[in-house]
Protein backbone atom coordinates (compact mmCIF):
# COMPACT_ATOMS: atom_id res chain seq x y z
CA UNK A 1 0.00 0.00 0.00
CA UNK A 2 1.53 3.29 -1.04
CA UNK A 3 0.77 6.44 0.96
CA UNK A 4 0.49 9.50 -1.27
CA UNK A 5 -0.48 13.16 -0.83
CA UNK A 6 -3.59 12.63 -2.91
CA UNK A 7 -4.90 10.43 -0.13
CA UNK A 8 -6.53 13.59 1.25
CA UNK A 9 -9.14 13.19 -1.47
CA UNK A 10 -9.73 9.59 -0.39
CA UNK A 11 -10.05 10.81 3.18
CA UNK A 12 -12.76 13.28 2.18
CA UNK A 13 -14.56 10.50 0.33
CA UNK A 14 -14.42 8.22 3.36
CA UNK A 15 -15.67 11.02 5.57
CA UNK A 16 -18.57 11.58 3.18
CA UNK A 17 -19.53 7.91 3.48
CA UNK A 18 -19.55 8.22 7.24
CA UNK A 19 -21.65 11.37 7.12
CA UNK A 20 -24.22 9.77 4.82
CA UNK A 21 -24.55 6.77 7.10
CA UNK A 22 -24.76 8.92 10.18
CA UNK A 23 -27.37 11.09 8.51
CA UNK A 24 -29.46 8.10 7.54
CA UNK A 25 -29.45 6.96 11.13
CA UNK A 26 -30.61 10.41 12.32
CA UNK A 27 -33.64 10.50 10.09
CA UNK A 28 -36.91 10.56 11.99
CA UNK A 29 -38.66 8.45 13.07
CA UNK A 30 -40.81 5.28 12.93
CA UNK A 31 -39.74 1.79 13.77
CA UNK A 32 -36.80 0.70 11.72
CA UNK A 33 -35.83 -1.79 10.55
CA UNK A 34 -38.10 -4.03 12.55
CA UNK A 35 -40.86 -4.11 9.93
CA UNK A 36 -43.70 -3.36 12.25
CA UNK A 37 -45.54 -0.24 13.33
CA UNK A 38 -46.50 -0.39 16.99
CA UNK A 39 -50.00 0.74 17.95
CA UNK A 40 -50.27 4.44 18.63
CA UNK A 41 -49.19 5.35 22.08
CA UNK A 42 -47.12 2.27 22.61
CA UNK A 43 -43.72 3.42 23.75
CA UNK A 44 -40.95 1.63 21.91
CA UNK A 45 -38.36 -0.16 23.94
CA UNK A 46 -35.10 1.62 24.41
CA UNK A 47 -33.06 -1.50 23.74
CA UNK A 48 -33.68 -4.16 21.07
CA UNK A 49 -31.85 -7.45 20.89
CA UNK A 50 -31.71 -9.34 17.61
CA UNK A 51 -30.78 -12.87 16.70
CA UNK A 52 -30.97 -14.50 13.30
CA UNK A 53 -29.71 -17.42 11.30
CA UNK A 54 -28.97 -16.93 7.64
CA UNK A 55 -27.64 -18.56 4.51
CA UNK A 56 -25.71 -16.09 2.35
CA UNK A 57 -24.81 -18.77 1.14
CA UNK A 58 -22.41 -19.18 4.07
CA UNK A 59 -24.38 -20.29 7.09
CA UNK A 60 -24.23 -17.47 9.61
CA UNK A 61 -25.46 -16.60 13.07
CA UNK A 62 -26.05 -12.92 13.70
CA UNK A 63 -26.44 -11.30 17.10
CA UNK A 64 -27.18 -7.62 17.57
CA UNK A 65 -28.23 -4.87 19.89
CA UNK A 66 -29.88 -1.58 18.88
CA UNK A 67 -30.34 1.34 21.24
CA UNK A 68 -32.84 4.14 20.75
CA UNK A 69 -31.22 7.53 20.80
CA UNK A 70 -32.30 11.13 20.52
CA UNK A 71 -35.74 12.73 20.49
CA UNK A 72 -38.74 10.45 19.87
CA UNK A 73 -41.34 12.22 17.68
CA UNK A 74 -45.02 11.86 18.55
CA UNK A 75 -46.59 8.79 17.02
CA UNK A 76 -43.32 7.35 15.94
CA UNK A 77 -42.24 3.76 16.39
CA UNK A 78 -38.71 2.88 17.35
CA UNK A 79 -37.02 6.17 16.55
CA UNK A 80 -33.43 6.41 15.56
CA UNK A 81 -31.27 3.63 16.82
CA UNK A 82 -27.61 2.84 16.87
CA UNK A 83 -26.04 -0.44 17.75
CA UNK A 84 -23.70 -3.26 17.03
CA UNK A 85 -24.08 -6.56 15.26
CA UNK A 86 -21.84 -9.61 15.21
CA UNK A 87 -22.05 -12.07 12.35
CA UNK A 88 -20.39 -15.47 12.73
CA UNK A 89 -20.13 -18.29 10.18
CA UNK A 90 -19.76 -21.89 11.30
CA UNK A 91 -16.01 -21.54 10.73
CA UNK A 92 -15.79 -18.72 13.29
CA UNK A 93 -13.57 -20.61 15.68
CA UNK A 94 -11.39 -22.53 13.27
CA UNK A 95 -10.82 -19.69 10.82
CA UNK A 96 -11.15 -16.66 13.08
CA UNK A 97 -14.04 -15.67 10.85
CA UNK A 98 -16.29 -12.84 11.99
CA UNK A 99 -17.89 -9.60 10.97
CA UNK A 100 -18.62 -6.77 13.38
CA UNK A 101 -21.00 -3.98 12.37
CA UNK A 102 -21.62 -0.54 13.78
CA UNK A 103 -25.23 0.20 12.87
CA UNK A 104 -27.51 3.14 12.47
CA UNK A 105 -31.21 2.77 11.63
CA UNK A 106 -34.00 5.16 10.89
CA UNK A 107 -37.10 5.64 8.74
CA UNK A 108 -37.18 8.69 6.50
CA UNK A 109 -40.69 10.01 5.78
CA UNK A 110 -43.43 7.77 4.43
CA UNK A 111 -47.19 7.62 4.80
CA UNK A 112 -48.79 6.13 7.90
CA UNK A 113 -48.63 2.47 6.84
CA UNK A 114 -45.94 2.80 4.24
CA UNK A 115 -42.34 3.38 5.10
CA UNK A 116 -38.81 2.71 3.98
CA UNK A 117 -36.62 1.89 6.95
CA UNK A 118 -32.92 2.35 6.31
CA UNK A 119 -30.08 0.56 7.98
CA UNK A 120 -26.52 1.74 7.46
CA UNK A 121 -23.52 -0.13 8.70
CA UNK A 122 -19.79 0.21 8.87
CA UNK A 123 -18.21 -3.15 9.32
CA UNK A 124 -14.98 -4.96 9.91
CA UNK A 125 -14.67 -8.55 8.72
CA UNK A 126 -11.98 -11.14 9.21
CA UNK A 127 -11.00 -14.55 7.92
CA UNK A 128 -7.99 -16.82 8.04
CA UNK A 129 -7.49 -19.87 5.86
CA UNK A 130 -4.91 -21.81 3.90
CA UNK A 131 -4.19 -18.81 1.66
CA UNK A 132 -3.69 -16.24 4.36
CA UNK A 133 -5.40 -13.74 6.61
CA UNK A 134 -7.80 -11.01 5.54
CA UNK A 135 -9.10 -8.09 7.56
CA UNK A 136 -11.48 -5.83 5.70
CA UNK A 137 -13.51 -2.71 6.29
CA UNK A 138 -16.64 -1.87 4.43
CA UNK A 139 -20.08 -0.44 4.40
CA UNK A 140 -23.55 -1.83 3.88
CA UNK A 141 -26.84 -0.08 3.31
CA UNK A 142 -30.21 -1.84 3.40
CA UNK A 143 -33.58 -0.28 2.70
CA UNK A 144 -36.90 -2.04 3.23
CA UNK A 145 -39.71 -0.09 1.55
CA UNK A 146 -43.04 -1.67 2.30
CA UNK A 147 -46.24 -1.74 4.28
CA UNK A 148 -46.09 -1.92 8.03
CA UNK A 149 -48.90 -2.59 10.43
CA UNK A 150 -49.09 -3.13 14.18
CA UNK A 151 -48.94 -6.91 13.86
CA UNK A 152 -46.36 -7.23 11.10
CA UNK A 153 -45.14 -6.03 7.76
CA UNK A 154 -44.11 -6.98 4.28
CA UNK A 155 -41.44 -5.15 2.32
CA UNK A 156 -38.81 -5.31 -0.33
CA UNK A 157 -35.32 -5.89 0.99
CA UNK A 158 -32.82 -3.86 -1.02
CA UNK A 159 -29.16 -3.72 -0.13
CA UNK A 160 -25.66 -2.92 -1.21
CA UNK A 161 -22.47 -4.01 0.46
CA UNK A 162 -18.91 -3.05 -0.37
CA UNK A 163 -15.69 -4.01 1.32
CA UNK A 164 -13.62 -0.95 0.55
CA UNK A 165 -10.26 -1.88 2.04
CA UNK A 166 -8.90 -5.30 2.87
CA UNK A 167 -5.57 -6.08 4.40
CA UNK A 168 -4.23 -9.33 2.98
CA UNK A 169 -1.42 -11.21 4.65
CA UNK A 170 -0.40 -14.19 2.58
CA UNK A 171 0.38 -17.55 4.11
CA UNK A 172 3.51 -19.55 3.37
CA UNK A 173 1.41 -21.74 1.09
CA UNK A 174 0.20 -18.74 -0.86
CA UNK A 175 3.78 -17.48 -1.17
CA UNK A 176 4.85 -20.89 -2.41
CA UNK A 177 2.59 -20.50 -5.45
CA UNK A 178 5.25 -18.08 -6.74
CA UNK A 179 8.11 -20.59 -6.43
CA UNK A 180 9.66 -22.68 -9.20
CA UNK A 181 8.09 -20.78 -12.08
CA UNK A 182 11.22 -19.89 -13.97
CA UNK A 183 13.62 -22.29 -15.69
CA UNK A 184 17.11 -22.45 -14.26
CA UNK A 185 19.41 -20.15 -16.15
CA UNK A 186 16.55 -18.27 -17.80
CA UNK A 187 16.36 -14.51 -18.20
CA UNK A 188 14.74 -13.23 -15.03
CA UNK A 189 15.18 -9.53 -15.66
CA UNK A 190 11.42 -9.09 -15.78
CA UNK A 191 10.63 -11.86 -13.32
CA UNK A 192 7.85 -11.17 -10.86
CA UNK A 193 8.03 -11.70 -7.14
CA UNK A 194 5.17 -11.91 -4.79
CA UNK A 195 2.52 -12.16 -3.57
CA UNK A 196 2.08 -8.70 -2.10
CA UNK A 197 0.92 -8.20 1.46
CA UNK A 198 -0.95 -4.96 2.04
CA UNK A 199 -4.20 -3.08 1.74
CA UNK A 200 -6.33 -3.86 -1.30
CA UNK A 201 -9.12 -1.61 -2.48
CA UNK A 202 -12.74 -2.47 -3.31
CA UNK A 203 -12.27 -6.18 -2.83
CA UNK A 204 -15.91 -7.14 -2.52
CA UNK A 205 -19.32 -5.87 -3.46
CA UNK A 206 -22.74 -7.50 -3.39
CA UNK A 207 -26.26 -6.38 -4.20
CA UNK A 208 -29.33 -7.65 -2.47
CA UNK A 209 -32.90 -7.83 -3.74
CA UNK A 210 -35.38 -9.75 -1.71
CA UNK A 211 -38.60 -9.87 0.20
CA UNK A 212 -38.79 -9.36 3.94
CA UNK A 213 -41.63 -9.95 6.32
CA UNK A 214 -42.34 -9.84 10.00
CA UNK A 215 -44.93 -11.00 12.49
CA UNK A 216 -45.35 -9.79 16.03
CA UNK A 217 -45.77 -12.30 18.82
CA UNK A 218 -46.92 -10.60 21.96
CA UNK A 219 -45.70 -7.19 22.92
CA UNK A 220 -41.98 -7.64 22.81
CA UNK A 221 -41.11 -10.36 20.33
CA UNK A 222 -41.03 -9.95 16.58
CA UNK A 223 -40.22 -12.72 14.15
CA UNK A 224 -38.69 -11.71 10.84
CA UNK A 225 -37.59 -13.37 7.63
CA UNK A 226 -36.00 -12.30 4.39
CA UNK A 227 -35.25 -14.21 1.23
CA UNK A 228 -34.00 -13.21 -2.17
CA UNK A 229 -31.04 -12.70 -4.47
CA UNK A 230 -27.56 -11.75 -3.29
CA UNK A 231 -25.47 -11.02 -6.34
CA UNK A 232 -21.76 -10.23 -6.61
CA UNK A 233 -20.85 -8.51 -9.90
CA UNK A 234 -18.42 -10.65 -11.87
CA UNK A 235 -16.31 -9.36 -14.75
CA UNK A 236 -16.89 -12.42 -16.93
CA UNK A 237 -20.62 -12.17 -16.38
CA UNK A 238 -21.02 -15.26 -14.20
CA UNK A 239 -24.04 -14.88 -11.94
CA UNK A 240 -24.46 -18.51 -10.94
CA UNK A 241 -21.34 -20.59 -10.48
CA UNK A 242 -20.54 -22.60 -7.39
CA UNK A 243 -16.86 -22.88 -8.34
CA UNK A 244 -16.60 -19.09 -8.44
CA UNK A 245 -18.43 -18.66 -5.16
CA UNK A 246 -21.40 -17.29 -7.08
CA UNK A 247 -24.52 -18.70 -5.47
CA UNK A 248 -26.80 -15.69 -5.74
CA UNK A 249 -29.32 -16.22 -2.99
CA UNK A 250 -29.80 -15.55 0.66
CA UNK A 251 -32.30 -16.41 3.31
CA UNK A 252 -32.48 -15.35 6.89
CA UNK A 253 -34.85 -15.80 9.75
CA UNK A 254 -34.69 -14.35 13.19
CA UNK A 255 -36.30 -12.57 16.04
CA UNK A 256 -36.16 -9.21 17.77
CA UNK A 257 -36.73 -8.90 21.44
CA UNK A 258 -37.97 -5.71 23.02
CA UNK A 259 -39.27 -3.97 19.91
CA UNK B 1 -10.11 0.71 17.91
CA UNK B 2 -11.65 -1.05 14.92
CA UNK B 3 -13.39 2.13 13.81
CA UNK B 4 -10.10 4.03 14.03
CA UNK B 5 -8.45 1.33 11.95
CA UNK B 6 -11.33 1.49 9.49
CA UNK B 7 -11.16 5.23 9.01
CA UNK B 8 -7.41 5.02 8.70
CA UNK B 9 -7.63 2.23 6.15
CA UNK B 10 -10.28 4.04 4.13
CA UNK B 11 -8.59 7.39 4.15
CA UNK B 12 -4.86 7.18 4.49
CA UNK B 13 -3.36 5.44 1.54
CA UNK B 14 -3.84 4.42 -2.04
CA UNK B 15 -4.74 0.73 -2.06
CA UNK B 16 -3.46 -2.12 -4.18
CA UNK B 17 -5.61 -3.62 -6.89
CA UNK B 18 -6.48 -7.30 -6.77
CA UNK B 19 -5.96 -7.33 -10.53
CA UNK B 20 -2.40 -6.02 -10.43
CA UNK B 21 -0.27 -8.79 -11.99
CA UNK B 22 1.57 -10.69 -9.28
CA UNK B 23 -0.29 -9.10 -6.37
CA UNK B 24 -2.54 -11.95 -5.23
CA UNK B 25 -1.56 -14.73 -7.62
CA UNK B 26 1.35 -15.28 -10.02
CA UNK B 27 1.02 -13.40 -13.31
CA UNK B 28 0.12 -15.25 -16.45
CA UNK B 29 2.41 -15.78 -19.44
CA UNK B 30 1.08 -12.76 -21.32
CA UNK B 31 1.76 -10.62 -18.22
CA UNK B 32 5.20 -12.03 -17.41
CA UNK B 33 7.66 -12.37 -20.30
CA UNK B 34 10.14 -14.16 -18.05
CA UNK B 35 7.86 -17.20 -17.87
CA UNK B 36 8.63 -20.04 -20.30
CA UNK B 37 5.95 -19.77 -22.91
CA UNK B 38 4.72 -20.37 -26.41
CA UNK B 39 2.39 -18.17 -28.39
CA UNK B 40 -0.10 -20.10 -30.51
CA UNK B 41 -3.08 -19.23 -32.68
CA UNK B 42 -6.20 -21.03 -31.49
CA UNK B 43 -9.84 -20.41 -32.39
CA UNK B 44 -8.71 -17.35 -34.32
CA UNK B 45 -6.84 -15.73 -31.41
CA UNK B 46 -3.15 -15.50 -30.59
CA UNK B 47 -2.68 -16.66 -26.99
CA UNK B 48 0.30 -17.13 -24.69
CA UNK B 49 0.63 -20.61 -23.22
CA UNK B 50 2.74 -21.22 -20.16
CA UNK B 51 4.87 -24.00 -21.65
CA UNK B 52 8.19 -25.47 -20.62
CA UNK B 53 10.50 -27.78 -22.50
CA UNK B 54 12.83 -30.31 -20.84
CA UNK B 55 15.56 -32.31 -22.55
CA UNK B 56 16.99 -32.62 -26.01
CA UNK B 57 14.51 -31.62 -28.75
CA UNK B 58 16.01 -34.36 -30.93
CA UNK B 59 14.59 -37.03 -28.61
CA UNK B 60 11.06 -38.39 -29.07
CA UNK B 61 8.56 -35.70 -28.02
CA UNK B 62 6.43 -36.39 -24.94
CA UNK B 63 3.61 -34.04 -23.94
CA UNK B 64 2.31 -33.70 -20.39
CA UNK B 65 -1.09 -32.14 -19.75
CA UNK B 66 -2.61 -31.41 -16.32
CA UNK B 67 -6.23 -31.81 -15.30
CA UNK B 68 -8.70 -29.80 -13.32
CA UNK B 69 -9.93 -28.46 -15.61
CA UNK B 70 -8.04 -25.36 -14.57
CA UNK B 71 -4.93 -26.89 -13.02
CA UNK B 72 -1.31 -26.22 -13.93
CA UNK B 73 1.50 -28.68 -14.55
CA UNK B 74 3.39 -27.98 -11.33
CA UNK B 75 1.93 -31.06 -9.70
CA UNK B 76 3.35 -33.15 -12.56
CA UNK B 77 6.90 -31.79 -12.49
CA UNK B 78 8.22 -35.16 -11.32
CA UNK B 79 7.74 -36.29 -14.91
CA UNK B 80 10.66 -34.03 -15.89
CA UNK B 81 12.76 -37.07 -15.10
CA UNK B 82 11.59 -38.57 -18.39
CA UNK B 83 13.70 -35.94 -20.16
CA UNK B 84 16.63 -38.37 -20.07
CA UNK B 85 14.90 -40.31 -22.87
CA UNK B 86 12.32 -37.86 -24.20
CA UNK B 87 11.90 -34.26 -25.20
CA UNK B 88 9.35 -33.45 -22.51
CA UNK B 89 6.91 -30.58 -23.06
CA UNK B 90 4.48 -29.50 -20.34
CA UNK B 91 1.95 -26.71 -20.57
CA UNK B 92 -1.07 -25.17 -18.94
CA UNK B 93 -4.16 -24.97 -21.19
CA UNK B 94 -5.43 -21.53 -22.13
CA UNK B 95 -7.25 -20.00 -19.21
CA UNK B 96 -5.66 -22.44 -16.76
CA UNK B 97 -2.54 -22.31 -14.61
CA UNK B 98 -0.21 -19.58 -15.77
CA UNK B 99 -1.49 -19.47 -19.34
CA UNK B 100 -3.30 -16.43 -20.67
CA UNK B 101 -6.88 -15.97 -19.51
CA UNK B 102 -9.43 -16.18 -22.32
CA UNK B 103 -13.16 -15.58 -22.65
CA UNK B 104 -15.66 -18.40 -22.42
CA UNK B 105 -16.17 -18.44 -26.20
CA UNK B 106 -12.63 -19.78 -26.61
CA UNK B 107 -13.02 -22.51 -24.02
CA UNK B 108 -14.62 -25.28 -26.01
CA UNK B 109 -13.60 -28.88 -26.35
CA UNK B 110 -12.82 -28.35 -30.04
CA UNK B 111 -10.57 -25.42 -29.15
CA UNK B 112 -8.84 -27.55 -26.51
CA UNK B 113 -8.04 -30.19 -29.11
CA UNK B 114 -6.97 -27.46 -31.53
CA UNK B 115 -4.59 -26.25 -28.82
CA UNK B 116 -2.91 -29.66 -28.57
CA UNK B 117 -2.48 -29.71 -32.35
CA UNK B 118 -1.06 -26.18 -32.29
CA UNK B 119 1.51 -27.13 -29.66
CA UNK B 120 2.45 -30.21 -31.62
CA UNK B 121 2.85 -28.18 -34.80
CA UNK B 122 5.03 -25.65 -32.97
CA UNK B 123 7.37 -27.84 -30.92
CA UNK B 124 7.32 -31.20 -32.73
CA UNK B 125 6.30 -30.45 -36.32
CA UNK B 126 5.74 -33.54 -38.41
CA UNK B 127 6.53 -35.89 -35.51
CA UNK B 128 4.30 -38.27 -33.64
CA UNK B 129 4.10 -37.53 -29.93
CA UNK B 130 3.74 -39.51 -26.74
CA UNK B 131 0.92 -38.12 -24.63
CA UNK B 132 0.76 -38.33 -20.83
CA UNK B 133 -2.40 -36.78 -19.44
CA UNK B 134 -3.70 -36.53 -15.90
CA UNK B 135 -7.36 -36.44 -14.93
CA UNK B 136 -9.18 -34.04 -17.29
CA UNK B 137 -5.92 -33.76 -19.25
CA UNK B 138 -6.14 -37.51 -19.77
CA UNK B 139 -9.61 -37.15 -21.19
CA UNK B 140 -8.40 -34.48 -23.59
CA UNK B 141 -5.44 -36.57 -24.72
CA UNK B 142 -7.73 -39.58 -25.21
CA UNK B 143 -10.06 -37.47 -27.35
CA UNK B 144 -7.11 -36.07 -29.32
CA UNK B 145 -5.76 -39.58 -29.95
CA UNK B 146 -9.19 -40.76 -31.06
CA UNK B 147 -9.41 -37.94 -33.59
CA UNK B 148 -5.78 -37.99 -34.74
CA UNK B 149 -4.46 -41.54 -34.17
CA UNK B 150 -1.76 -41.07 -36.78
CA UNK B 151 -0.26 -38.12 -34.88
CA UNK B 152 0.21 -39.98 -31.61
CA UNK B 153 2.94 -42.49 -30.79
CA UNK B 154 1.85 -43.56 -27.29
CA UNK B 155 -0.95 -42.68 -24.92
CA UNK B 156 -0.68 -42.77 -21.14
CA UNK B 157 -3.60 -41.77 -18.95
CA UNK B 158 -3.00 -41.16 -15.27
CA UNK B 159 -6.30 -41.47 -13.38
CA UNK B 160 -8.36 -39.97 -16.21
CA UNK B 161 -11.92 -38.90 -15.70
CA UNK B 162 -14.60 -41.29 -16.88
CA UNK B 163 -14.32 -42.18 -20.58
CA UNK B 164 -17.39 -44.37 -21.00
CA UNK B 165 -20.61 -43.07 -22.53
CA UNK B 166 -22.75 -42.07 -20.78
CA UNK B 167 -20.49 -40.91 -17.99
CA UNK B 168 -21.51 -42.13 -14.54
CA UNK B 169 -23.62 -39.98 -12.27
CA UNK B 170 -21.99 -41.19 -9.09
CA UNK B 171 -18.65 -39.45 -9.52
CA UNK B 172 -17.54 -38.25 -6.10
CA UNK B 173 -14.34 -36.40 -6.87
CA UNK B 174 -13.63 -32.78 -6.09
CA UNK B 175 -16.54 -32.20 -3.75
CA UNK B 176 -16.32 -29.52 -1.11
CA UNK B 177 -16.71 -30.53 2.49
CA UNK B 178 -19.07 -28.32 4.46
CA UNK B 179 -16.22 -26.48 6.17
CA UNK B 180 -14.41 -25.79 2.92
CA UNK B 181 -17.61 -24.55 1.30
CA UNK B 182 -18.38 -22.40 4.32
CA UNK B 183 -14.95 -20.80 4.18
CA UNK B 184 -15.24 -20.38 0.41
CA UNK B 185 -18.54 -18.51 0.68
CA UNK B 186 -17.66 -16.55 3.79
CA UNK B 187 -14.73 -15.02 1.89
CA UNK B 188 -17.29 -13.07 -0.15
CA UNK B 189 -17.58 -10.73 2.82
CA UNK B 190 -14.00 -9.74 2.04
CA UNK B 191 -13.23 -10.79 -1.50
CA UNK B 192 -15.74 -11.55 -4.24
CA UNK B 193 -14.72 -13.40 -7.40
CA UNK B 194 -15.18 -10.34 -9.56
CA UNK B 195 -12.08 -10.92 -11.72
CA UNK B 196 -9.74 -13.75 -12.65
CA UNK B 197 -7.13 -12.96 -10.01
CA UNK B 198 -9.60 -12.82 -7.13
CA UNK B 199 -11.32 -16.02 -8.23
CA UNK B 200 -8.01 -17.83 -8.72
CA UNK B 201 -6.75 -16.64 -5.33
CA UNK B 202 -9.66 -18.33 -3.60
CA UNK B 203 -8.58 -21.58 -5.23
CA UNK B 204 -5.38 -21.59 -3.14
CA UNK B 205 -7.63 -22.79 -0.34
CA UNK B 206 -10.53 -24.30 -2.23
CA UNK B 207 -8.65 -26.67 -4.55
CA UNK B 208 -6.69 -28.52 -1.87
CA UNK B 209 -9.80 -28.36 0.31
CA UNK B 210 -11.84 -30.07 -2.38
CA UNK B 211 -9.25 -32.79 -2.84
CA UNK B 212 -10.10 -34.84 0.21
CA UNK B 213 -12.05 -37.19 -2.03
CA UNK B 214 -8.81 -38.02 -3.85
CA UNK B 215 -6.80 -39.17 -0.84
CA UNK B 216 -6.64 -42.37 1.16
CA UNK B 217 -7.85 -40.88 4.42
CA UNK B 218 -10.42 -38.48 2.99
CA UNK B 219 -8.55 -35.44 4.25
CA UNK B 220 -7.22 -32.68 2.01
CA UNK B 221 -3.58 -33.24 1.10
CA UNK B 222 -1.10 -31.44 3.34
CA UNK B 223 0.94 -30.45 0.30
CA UNK B 224 -0.59 -29.49 -3.02
CA UNK B 225 1.95 -27.98 -5.42
CA UNK B 226 0.32 -25.49 -7.75
CA UNK B 227 0.99 -22.08 -9.17
CA UNK B 228 -2.46 -20.85 -10.05
CA UNK B 229 -5.80 -22.48 -10.69
CA UNK B 230 -7.96 -21.18 -13.52
CA UNK B 231 -11.29 -20.86 -11.72
CA UNK B 232 -13.15 -19.42 -14.68
CA UNK B 233 -11.69 -22.05 -17.01
CA UNK B 234 -12.92 -24.70 -14.58
CA UNK B 235 -16.35 -23.11 -14.40
CA UNK B 236 -16.79 -22.92 -18.17
CA UNK B 237 -15.66 -26.48 -18.83
CA UNK B 238 -17.69 -28.02 -16.04
CA UNK B 239 -20.82 -25.92 -15.51
CA UNK B 240 -21.77 -24.29 -18.79
CA UNK B 241 -22.93 -25.35 -22.23
CA UNK B 242 -19.24 -25.71 -23.14
CA UNK B 243 -18.83 -28.58 -20.72
CA UNK B 244 -18.78 -31.98 -22.41
CA UNK B 245 -21.99 -33.66 -21.38
CA UNK B 246 -22.42 -37.13 -19.96
CA UNK B 247 -23.10 -38.42 -23.46
CA UNK B 248 -19.95 -37.02 -24.99
CA UNK B 249 -17.98 -39.78 -26.70
CA UNK B 250 -14.41 -39.11 -25.56
CA UNK B 251 -12.87 -42.08 -27.30
CA UNK B 252 -14.98 -42.43 -30.45
CA UNK B 253 -12.54 -43.64 -33.11
CA UNK B 254 -9.75 -44.66 -30.73
CA UNK B 255 -9.90 -48.21 -32.06
CA UNK B 256 -7.86 -46.85 -34.99
CA UNK B 257 -5.00 -46.24 -32.56
CA UNK B 258 -3.00 -49.48 -32.55
CA UNK B 259 -0.49 -49.15 -29.67
CA UNK B 260 -1.49 -50.28 -26.22
CA UNK B 261 -2.86 -47.49 -24.05
CA UNK B 262 -1.52 -47.41 -20.50
CA UNK B 263 -3.84 -46.37 -17.70
CA UNK B 264 -2.17 -45.76 -14.33
CA UNK B 265 -4.15 -45.38 -11.14
CA UNK B 266 -3.67 -45.49 -7.43
CA UNK B 267 -5.82 -47.45 -5.03
CA UNK B 268 -7.25 -44.48 -3.13
CA UNK B 269 -9.78 -41.79 -3.94
CA UNK B 270 -12.53 -41.09 -6.42
CA UNK B 271 -10.54 -42.05 -9.52
CA UNK B 272 -8.73 -45.09 -8.12
CA UNK B 273 -8.04 -48.25 -10.12
CA UNK B 274 -11.39 -49.81 -9.28
CA UNK B 275 -13.16 -46.79 -10.79
CA UNK B 276 -10.93 -46.89 -13.86
CA UNK B 277 -11.91 -50.52 -14.45
CA UNK B 278 -15.55 -49.51 -14.57
CA UNK B 279 -15.48 -46.14 -16.27
CA UNK B 280 -12.30 -45.87 -18.36
CA UNK B 281 -11.13 -49.30 -19.44
CA UNK B 282 -14.35 -50.28 -21.27
CA UNK B 283 -13.85 -47.28 -23.57
CA UNK B 284 -10.27 -48.24 -24.45
CA UNK B 285 -10.07 -51.38 -26.60
CA UNK B 286 -6.29 -51.81 -26.35
CA UNK B 287 -5.49 -50.76 -22.84
CA UNK B 288 -3.72 -52.02 -19.75
CA UNK B 289 -4.33 -50.82 -16.22
CA UNK B 290 -1.47 -50.63 -13.74
CA UNK B 291 -2.14 -49.95 -10.07
CA UNK B 292 0.13 -48.10 -7.72
CA UNK B 293 -0.80 -49.28 -4.22
CA UNK B 294 -1.47 -46.54 -1.69
CA UNK B 295 -1.46 -43.73 -4.23
CA UNK B 296 -4.22 -41.17 -4.71
CA UNK B 297 -4.98 -38.64 -7.42
CA UNK B 298 -2.53 -36.07 -6.04
CA UNK B 299 -0.04 -38.17 -4.11
CA UNK B 300 0.69 -40.28 -7.18
CA UNK B 301 2.99 -37.43 -8.31
CA UNK B 302 4.42 -36.75 -4.87
CA UNK B 303 4.87 -39.61 -2.41
CA UNK B 304 4.57 -42.19 -5.20
CA UNK B 305 6.51 -40.40 -7.92
CA UNK B 306 9.24 -43.04 -8.07
CA UNK B 307 6.72 -45.83 -8.51
CA UNK B 308 4.89 -43.83 -11.16
CA UNK B 309 8.09 -43.12 -13.07
CA UNK B 310 9.05 -46.79 -12.94
CA UNK B 311 5.69 -47.78 -14.44
CA UNK B 312 5.95 -45.13 -17.14
CA UNK B 313 9.52 -46.02 -18.04
CA UNK B 314 8.72 -49.70 -18.31
CA UNK B 315 5.82 -49.00 -20.64
CA UNK B 316 7.50 -46.32 -22.72
CA UNK B 317 10.77 -48.18 -23.06
CA UNK B 318 9.00 -51.33 -24.20
CA UNK B 319 7.39 -49.32 -26.96
CA UNK B 320 10.62 -47.55 -27.92
CA UNK B 321 12.30 -50.92 -28.45
CA UNK B 322 9.70 -51.75 -31.09
CA UNK B 323 10.29 -48.52 -33.02
CA UNK B 324 12.85 -48.89 -35.78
Amino acid sequence: MSCRPESARAARRALAVLVVIAASSRLAAAQAPTLVRPADGTPPARGVYTISVGVEPAVVLTLGYLHRVGHLPRGSGGGTRVGVRLKLPTTALGNEAWRLDLLGTGTPGGARDWAAPVTGALYAAHNRNRAGTMLGFGTEVRVAPGRYGPRGGLALDLGWQATLRTQVRHSAESRATFDDRYPEGGDRASASTGPVDGWYGRTASRWRLGLAGSRAAGGSVLFQFAVGALVAPQRQGVVLGFDLGQLPFYAEAGAKLGW
Amino acid sequence: MLSSLAVGALAACRPLSTEAPGALVPPTANQDPALPQLRVMIAGYSRALHLERFGDPARPPLFVLPGGPGADFRLMLALRALADRYFVVMWDPRGAGLSERVPAAELTLDASLEEIAAVQAAVAPGRRVTLVGHSFGGRLFAAYTARHPDMVAQLVLIEPGALVTPAPRDYEGGRFSFDVAEDFFWQSELLTSRDHAAADYKAVTAVPGASGSFTCDGRPPAVYPMWRFGAFHHHVLTHTDHAPGRDFAWTAGIERFAPEVLVVAGTCGALRAEVQRRYAMPALPHARLVEIPGAGHISIFLDHADALLAVLRAHLDAYQRTVP
